[in-house]
């Protein structure tokens, strides 16, 4: 029998098919993890019990046995299938809902090589220390007196790679927490996203395991008065305003509870939070708006569930629309930082932003969370996000000519003032023939402690602590350049390496 | 009798393989049942089955297909149970609030095939949900079936053919 013996009949069938293929509901998501890690389960006939605690995690961050039970098998599921991590809030171009669509090409199985595990060169002598600061945003033995990099190249159906292709792939957000830390994000295995997995903890950079606990199809985790607060988000395609969100916190990093959900404003775009309180950038626009009609607002709450709007600072300049960037908040050392474009002060809202654009885009501070006092700026492009550093910060600006043009500013105030690196500290600017954006010949990024250049094509990186002063260091194995970082654009420096395109390089 | 840590490495690998799956399975229940609500429960007793069976599986790198062939034999008994009642109507809305839209009941209301897929034997049904819908090859039909490639052709062509006369007639009745 011929496999079209009813060629017409069988166009028919498909075209009646699903397409796009529809995501589990989170309901079997959640029951299949209740089956796996039940209180009990029946196999054969023999009631077990729970998972009981094998180790204790060393570093403060209390990570108790039912989540070390799995660490090892997860571990190389996590490095295998990706993570999702930021620095200490979430990179707009990274956090936006991804599509809900399921991933379109069935990748192959995932490398059975943990790609993120530190090689015993880097890990060894790099104890992190188990101190936490008021802010409880140390990055404490992150990164210490790194001499270079041995980089091992990603297969390239990896999902660490971040691939348009594949939802949630990539990594985007890493967050250091009393001394360990915590990742968030989907995951894809097999082209299939992971709901499941979307939050990680670690207690020492190297071994990550999932919580199960958090169902949501992306999540964003920040510190929280609570402790630590994730929250998911179930995009229901263009629909951004009435993506559903859910709410999880943790006093402990290992024990999740499911808080509700929140009374955000609209779709979450960006958090961050200190010990003493949260603040959100929130999307409000209606379903299928376009960026220059998308109305944002920034709200706070003390609990990840109750949210109030903010009245930022106002009688700045009038909303502006057109091209530009989502406005977003960070948090470093117990500091808010948030950038974005001033709209029209209004009675239900407090305070809009509009679509980032440059000229009149700014970066505010506070202390709290609520009382914001304006930078002096200094820098000459729209303000994209920051990259902290142990003496220092580095402004990623955007270009709003050329879109996907690129600068940067550093600062050593604390964000006061700016001053514009036209050189992009070691790497220089990237040389291009006629109108093409501008950027670094490479990519900048840090963990929190340590700033990392890699140059394109040349094998070579550089250190800094305060992002104006480098140090070259060695960097061997397989060049990022041809590892399609370009494309991809994924460069994350992690707490014992970097992930730069197609590439992960530990730090030794 | 604690759970010991290979046990653990069994959920977490069970965590991780069938959930890969998972989307898949529900998407074939969903379109063997052409109810989203259905389709979900399906699937559940579907993972409440793998999950018992789970130690005694070798083979783990093809649990997905593995779970395919559960969830589609736990929609075949579904199916059989039917025949014995009533017959829903794709279009059959009542009772539903005019925003609860099924997606599955949806698409498979397009065309009048997908109420005549639906007459189908059972097996007939899935292996034409897994050709057309999951866009399978016979071979992966017949490896998620764990049956012979020729079982798979035989019951397709037999579905193809099934449908091809009742479309005819429906046409000669129309014309008439």
């Amino acid at each position: 029998m011929s496999t079209r013996e009813d060629p017409e009949l069988e166009d028919r069938l498909r075209r009646m098919g699903p397409g796009p293929e529809r995501e589990a509901p989170a309901s079997l998501y959640k029951y299949m993890n209740e089956l796996a890690r039940g209180t009990e389960r029946r196999v054969a006939g023999v009631t077990v019990s729970r998972v009981r605690p094998v180790r204790r995690g060393s570093f403060g961050f209390r990570m108790a046995g039912a989540a070390l039970g799995f660490a090892a098998v997860l571990l190389v599921v996590f490095a295998a299938t990706g993570l999702i991590l930021g620095t200490t809030g979430p990179r707009p171009g990274a956090v936006g809902p991804p599509t809900t669509a399921l991933p379109g090409p069935t990748s192959a199985a995932p490398s059975p090589t943990p790609a993120v595990v530190a090689t015993p060169e880097s890990s060894a002598g790099a104890s992190p220390a188990a101190t936490l600061t008021a802010a409880g945003f140390t990055t404490s033995g992150a990164a210490s007196a790194w001499s270079g990099f041995t980089s091992t190249p990603l297969r390239s159906d990896s999902p660490m790679l971040a691939n348009p292709d594949r939802a949630g792939s990539g990594v985007s957000q890493v967050l250091a927490w009393r001394g360990g830390y915590v990742a968030t994000g989907s995951v894809t295995v097999f082209g299939r996203t992971m709901p499941s997995f979307g939050l990680w903890t670690s207690p020492d950079g190297e071994t990550w395991t999932a919580v199960t606990s958090v169902h949501a199809a992306a999540v964003m985790v920040s510190v929280a008065p609570v402790g630590l607060i994730a929250i998911g988000m179930n995009p229901n395609s263009t629909e951004r305003a009435t993506t559903a969100q859910s709410v999880w916190t943790s006093a402990d990093g290992v024990t999740w509870h499911d808080a509700g959900t929140p009374n955000l404003a609209g779709s979450l775009v960006s958090i961050a939070g200190t010990t003493s309180g949260l603040v959100a950038t929130v999307d409000t626009s209606a379903p299928s708006a376009d960026n220059a009609a998308r109305p944002f607002v920034i709200e706070y709450s003390t609990d990840g569930v109750n949210w109030a709007s903010e009245s930022i600072d106002a009688g700045l300049a009038s909303a502006q629309a057109g091209y530009g960037l989502p406005p977003h908040v960070q948090t470093n050392d117990g500091h808010f930082y948030l950038m974005g474009t001033p709209g029209p002060a209004t009675s239900s809202t407090g305070f809009e932003l509009t679509a980032s654009v440059a000229p009149g885009d700014e970066m505010w501070l506070s202390n709290d969370g609520k009382t914001w006092t304006k930078s002096s700026g200094g820098y000459s492009m729209a303000a994209d996000f920051i990259d902290f550093g142990r003496d220092g910060m580095l402004l990623n600006t955007n270009s709003t000519g050329i879109p996907g043009g690129t600068g940067l500013a550093h600062s050593t105030d604390g964000g006061k003032t700016w001053h514009d690196d036209t050189n992009f500290g070691p790497l220089g600017p990237y040389v291009c023939q006629g109108e093409c954006a501008s950027g670094p010949d490479g990519a900048i990024g840090s963990n929190g402690t340590v700033f990392v250049a890699v140059k394109n094509g040349g094998a070579r990186a550089w250190l800094s602590y305060d992002g104006h002063t480098w140090t070259s260091i060695s960097w061997s194995g397989g060049d990022a350049v041809g590892s399609g970082y370009g494309e991809s654009g994924g460069f994350v420096v992690m707490p014992r390496g970097v992930l730069v395109g197609g590439v992960y390089a530990a730090a030794r | 009798m604690a759970l010991t840590e290979p046990v653990a490495e069994e959920a977490a690998e069970f965590l991780r393989l069938i959930g890969s799956a998972l989307p898949g399975a529900y998407n074939l229940a969903g379109y063997l049942l052409g109810d989203a609500t259905e389709a979900e429960d399906a699937t559940q007793h579907a993972l409440e089955k793998a999950w018992r069976a789970w130690p005694r599986i070798r083979d783990r790198e093809r649990a997905g297909a593995w779970f395919d062939r559960i969830v589609a034999n736990v929609c075949k008994d579904r199916l059989r149970e039917r025949r014995g009642f009533r017959v829903l109507p794709l279009d059959d809305e009542v009772g539903e609030s005019p925003s609860a839209v099924d997606p599955f009941r949806e698409a498979l209301s397009r065309d009048e095939l997908g109420r005549l897929v639906r007459t189908l034997p059972s097996d007939q049904q899935v292996v034409v949900a897994l050709r057309f819908w999951r866009d399978l090859s016979l071979d992966e039909i017949a490896e998620r079936l764990d049956v012979p490639l020729g079982t798979v052709k035989s019951r397709l062509h037999y579905a193809l053919k099934t449908l091809r006369r009742q479309l005819d007639r429906q046409t000669a009745e129309v014309a008439r």
